[in-house]
């Protein structure tokens, strides 16, 4: 190898990240070379502290390092209102709307029998009990993406969910705001014109 | 519509061809195995946006390379102009397989994006045999033909091959471990996609079938009816729409529960249909000869030509023909050629020239013989004396 022997383990670290081939690595790995120790220090201290301290919420399992989380404990929320999401980055995409007001549940992943992920993988119970326990919530907005997994998941949970007769909900599918009709490709034309509303 | 150059690079055999092509009749001669039938794929993967002979796009690339391109050029009035579609299919240091395909130079999101921008009618020698072979030929016959009068045909069937996919990944696990609530939510998305995926079908039926008889009746010289008829695991009527469809297959898919438990196998859909052929009302394919059921196939190609002609708003088809022409007998060789549209660009292969090809090649329009050996491509001006204006073009 002709790299010494930290910065190939620094490199090949790297290339364990997600989107991160072995260009990026070598390029990440040389500028850490080149900034202060102080400053490394400061990026390793981050990486420990976020691992050690950041935890799941025990009631939405959001990511957080109080439990209940910010947003669970905040009684200014609506919480009659629940949004369920598949992950915590689909948490803050809603939050960053600042739209919406109420409090989450998030699943941890989606229904996908080829990836081998089931209903008892993903917080489904938990979801439930949330809902059958004595409970606040009178409307749930299943927030999850219009794909086969999507969809699946959204089946599968109305048919949990109806029994505990909360009002249940899915978001909206159609064109992007700000978007051009003729760009749009058919299958989200499709859904969106029966997806259509009354104005 | 007609190409005017194809590129290939690291494609199958051809490590670097550039083919200016006639718009007429381009003709590819050549022993077997020489590389005829990899250009004619050229055309129909990016026409199809997948290759007729493999589900596995990795087997596009030349052997030990770690990149296939595909170059379509073509003219078109529908599209006021030149058409430029590419592939670019690259192995990644993970080994896997990175494909991205443009329009006129720009990337597009996928490749249903591409499929059917250039329109084409193939005829291949496994076609011959549909009518004689397993349900999926003539489905699958069935689906390309279609993809090619709706390209969104090819959504259609990529959204139930998810599902399905899906499905039979739950179905691999132990029956007693299967979720019965996830199997009934991947059922309820089986038959939607599904009742689309039928209704396209039944459309596409409805339209060809009369050009079909029509251009069978023309071909045979009889007064043998031919009737065409969907087969699938739910009741058929004309009347029936959407919903009714998707409740039929609900109802079947369910009906068929415990087997599919037992057989861990999605047993009921769209993926299991047919269509079956009759002669006067007597099962082409159990009970017509050889010969009437090759003039069933060619009745309708020549209708699948006609309907997307229609389609096209009068623009033809590019027609692939591949190797077929030795295998159909002299009269209707002459049918086909005779019902060809002057205007198609056609592109073929062949063995050896024999005298209806000499013929076809004779006639009007312009040609471009190509001889094929190796992953080498040399134009000839072969044995075709009194061929108008056989352009002399060095195309390596």
């Amino acid at each position: 190898m002709i790299y010494t022997k930290p910065l190939a383990r620094l490199i090949e670290e790297f290339q364990k990240l997600p989107g991160i081939g072995p260009k990026s690595a070598q390029r990440l790995a040389f500028h850490i070379l080149k900034r202060s120790e102080a400053e490394v220090q400061g990026f390793s201290a981050a990486l420990i502290d976020a691992k050690e301290r950041i935890g799941t919420c025990s009631q939405c399992f959001n990511l957080s390092c109080e439990d209940p989380c910010e947003l669970c404990a905040n009684p200014s929320r609506d919480h009659m209102l629940m949004c369920v999401v598949p992950e915590p980055r689909d948490l803050f995409a809603l939050e960053r709307t600042g739209e919406y007001k109420g409090i989450y549940h998030v699943l941890e992943g989606l229904i996908s029998p080829i990836e081998g992920v089931g209903p008892q993988d993903l917080r489904i119970t938990e979801l439930v009990n949330r809902l059958t326990a004595p409970t606040t919530i009178q409307e749930v907005i299943l927030a999850l993406p219009p794909s086969v997994e999507g969809d699946t998941t959204s089946l599968y949970l109305s048919k949990v969910i109806k029994p505990t007769g909360v009002r249940l909900t899915r978001i909206a599918f159609g064109l992007p705001v700000g978007g051009d009709i003729e760009y749009a490709d058919a299958l989200t034309l499709t859904r969106a014109m029966s997806g259509r509303i009354a104005i | 519509m007609w190409l005017e150059y194809i590129h290939l690079r690291q494609f199958r055999n051809y490590s670097d061809l550039q083919l200016v092509c006639d718009p007429h009749k381009n003709l590819f001669i050549g022993e077997n195995a020489a590389g005829k039938t990899n250009i004619l794929e050229s055309i129909y993967y990016l026409s199809h946006g997948r290759s007729q002979r493999t589900r596995l796009d990795r087997e596009l690339i030349g052997w030990e390379q770690p990149f296939a391109t595909i170059k379509l050029q073509a003219q078109s009035h529908r599209h006021g102009g030149q058409v430029v579609l590419e592939a670019q299919l690259t192995l990644t240091p993970q080994n896997t397989l990175k494909t991205v395909f443009k329009y006129n130079g720009q990337p597009v999101r996928s490749r249903s994006d591409v499929v059917g921008k250039i329109p084409t009618v193939t005829f291949f020698l496994n076609d011959l045999q549909m009518l004689r072979g397993a349900p999926e030929d003539r489905r699958n016959a069935l689906d390309s033909a279609l993809v090619q009068y709706d390209p969104a045909h090819f959504k259609r069937m990529s959204a139930y091959q998810k599902v399905r996919q899906q499905k039979s990944g739950l179905l691999k696990q132990p029956p007693q471990s299967i979720d019965p609530m996830v199997f009934d939510s991947l059922n309820q998305q089986l038959s939607i996609t599904g009742a689309v995926l039928i209704q396209a079908r039944l459309d596409y039926l409805r339209q060809v079938h009369p050009m079909a008889a029509q251009a069978y009746a023309r071909l045979s010289q009889c007064r043998d009816q031919l009737e065409m008829q969907y087969v699938s695991s739910i009741p058929l009527s004309d009347v029936l729409d959407m919903a009714q469809i998707q409740d039929f297959l609900y109802q079947a898919i369910q009906a068929r529960q415990a087997d599919e438990y037992r057989r861990g196998q999605v047993l009921v859909g769209p993926h299991r249909d047919d269509v079956q052929f009759f002669l006067d009302g007597k099962d082409a394919s159990h009970f017509g000869s050889q010969g009437q059921q090759r003039s069933i196939v060619l009745a309708m190609k020549l209708a699948e030509i006609q309907l997307l002609k229609q389609q096209l708003q009068d623009e033809t088809p590019v027609l692939l023909l591949d190797d077929v022409m030795a295998e159909l007998d002299p009269s209707r060789q002459q049918m086909l050629l005779e019902h060809l549209d002057p205007g198609m660009q056609v592109f073929l292969t062949t063995t050896h020239l024999d005298n209806s090809l000499k013929l076809f090649l004779e006639g009007s329009g312009s040609v471009r013989v190509f001889e094929v050996a190796k992953g080498t491509v040399k134009e000839t001006e072969i044995i075709c004396k009194g061929a108008p204006d056989v352009a002399i073009a060095s195309a390596q």
